[in-house]
């Protein structure tokens, strides 16, 4: 599956990376702390977004989704 | 209106969407390009958007602010790109039958953009250096 980064993020690994398929939210935001351990500070202040809407840790995944880390925003 | 744009934000525009002649109230705000943040002093900011999901959120709050207020017209536009000192980043104009209705509605729209539209900003300073912008606590100045 692949998830979009922004931000910072996008900058240090670029646009999109690459993981193995997880079931939830909280099994994808462990993925990332795990295959990108540099960034970890950064992952615990973001919010994962499926399907372009913010999701619980709980929210399922299912194949074709799309995935996206929110870090904390700061538009205006 | 809602609209992501790179190009300079024409205030005409976003009047012209919203006004109404059953609105007696209209209000535009537009959020600039600050030089000073305490002592520290930008040169430009640059801004970065995950769009379909900004475009998303931004008609949930305007739906959700609008809801059972049939008159009550909006319009939001955020800049992309680089902008520098000065430039209006973020315009949001409301319309309604009232000014106090509209003043809070403009308030609120556009605490509510801070919060929850995903976009980002990378403050470029004069030395060259630059750093993606934290959003300020909920307690601090808005």
């Amino acid at each position: 599956m692949h998830i979009h980064l922004f931000a910072s993020h996008k900058e240090q690994f670029g646009p999109t990376v690459e993981l193995p398929d997880c079931a939830t939210v909280a099994e994808l935001a462990s993925a990332l702390a795990q295959h990108y351990p540099d960034a970890r500070p950064l992952w615990a202040v973001c919010r994962i977004a499926v399907n372009q809407a913010f999701a619980d840790e709980g929210s399922r995944i299912v194949p074709g989704d799309e995935l996206a880390v929110i870090p904390p925003v700061s538009g205006g | 209106m809602i609209r992501l744009t790179h190009d300079p934000i024409q205030s005409s525009d976003l009047l012209d969407a919203v006004r109404d002649s059953r609105c007696g109230g209209v209000v535009l705000f537009l959020g600039t390009v600050r030089e000073l943040t305490g002592e520290d002093v930008t040169v430009a900011l640059e801004y970065e958007a995950y769009a379909p999901m900004a475009e998303r959120k931004l008609a949930e709050i305007i739906a959700e602010l609008a809801d059972g207020k049939p008159l009550v017209k909006f319009a939001v536009i955020h800049r992309l790109g680089r902008l520098e000192v000065g430039e209006a980043a973020v315009a949001v104009a409301v319309s309604a039958p009232h000014r106090t209705e509209a003043f809070e509605l403009c308030r609120t729209a556009m605490d509510r953009i801070k919060d929850q539209v995903p976009i980002w900003k990378k403050d470029h300073t004069p030395t060259g250096e630059t750093s993606w912008v934290l959003p300020a606590p909920a307690d601090e100045i808005r």
